[in-house]
């Protein structure tokens, strides 16, 4: 098994400003036709969204490109947000947004999905 | 007995508590028998070939794989048949497909519940039931579920085909 890794040339970690991290969803809703809906607990662990913002440059868009192709159906490796000691297993819906700033930058904004208890 | 803490959770509007239903499937093809958690409550390992992370509930000191399944009850029985419930498994391990594709008769299916603030104590068993007719697609795993009928039992109970008597077909 070979596990793959967040490539060690791009930035190890998302900006400060704008990074999010939205709970688990573990719950469901049940509509009531009056009053308050009734919520209940359907599952003890799910996928946990995190979003946040990569400043790069020509190279390092170039090898995210590459790099995200070839993890198009897979999980990864990811540094631990805000934790640069740890690792958290993540996959990457295809729904990143890249624009282009001055200076020859690139803003590439991501959501990741964090799997439950995978961390190293 | 279904507990305090499961009848509370039951008739509560609103519960933190987390009702878990585990799947037992057995049949004298399969080496040994499946068993399925609709919970990914801890991770268990890493998957060897897709390197993903598996997922399950650990109950009387056996894996039960997470595989989120779902079983719609049946309406009242008509034209005197037996009541079927439909049963989806999501289609997430090839280990489980390939073992149900090896199922060659009805399987037994027994059915579990537990709450998740007590893994061990069983809230609510359901009887052995029969699962027939399973159907396979890229996403989930379908069948019926029901108990046996005794009308609908062959008789005389063997038949003479090649299958069971392959002799006298040579």
């Amino acid at each position: 098994m070979a596990f793959t890794y967040w490539p060690s040339g791009l930035p190890q970690a998302f900006q400060n400003d704008g990074y999010g991290e939205r709970s688990a969803d573990n719950t469901i809703e049940a509509k009531v036709d009056h009053g308050p809906s009734r919520l209940r607990r359907v599952s003890t662990a799910n996928m946990t969204p995190i979003t946040g913002t990569f400043i790069m440059n020509d190279a390092q868009k170039e090898l995210f490109d590459t790099f995200s192709k070839s993890v198009e159906a897979g999980s990864f490796w990811f540094p631990k947000p805000l934790d640069d000691t740890k690792q958290v297993y993540v996959r990457m819906p295809m729904d990143g947004i890249s624009t282009r700033r001055s200076g020859l930058e690139w803003a590439v904004s991501l959501r990741l999905e964090v799997w439950p208890h995978a961390e190293q | 007995m279904p507990s305090n803490s499961f009848v509370e959770a039951v008739n509560r509007s609103e519960t933190n508590e987390c009702f878990i239903f585990l799947a037992e499937i057995n049949h004298s093809d399969l080496q040994e028998p499946i068993y399925l958690s609709s919970d990914a409550t801890i991770l268990l390992r890493y998957d060897g070939s897709s390197g993903n992370p598996v997922y399950g509930t650990i109950h009387d000191e056996k894996e039960w794989l997470y595989a989120p399944f779902s079983i719609v009850l049946p309406d009242s029985p008509q034209d005197g048949k037996q009541p079927v419930a439909d049963v989806e498994i999501a289609n997430t391990s090839f280990d489980v497909v390939r073992a149900l594709r090896e199922i060659r008769t009805s399987a037994d299916v027994s059915l579990k519940v537990v709450l998740s603030s007590d893994l061990e104590n069983v809230e609510y068993d359901i009887p052995k039931m029969k699962l027939n007719t399973t159907t396979t697609t890229m996403t989930k795993i379908q069948g019926k579920l029901g108990t046996t009928y005794a009308l609908d039992e062959p008789c005389p109970a063997v038949d003479f085909t090649s299958g069971t008597f392959p002799a006298l077909f040579l």
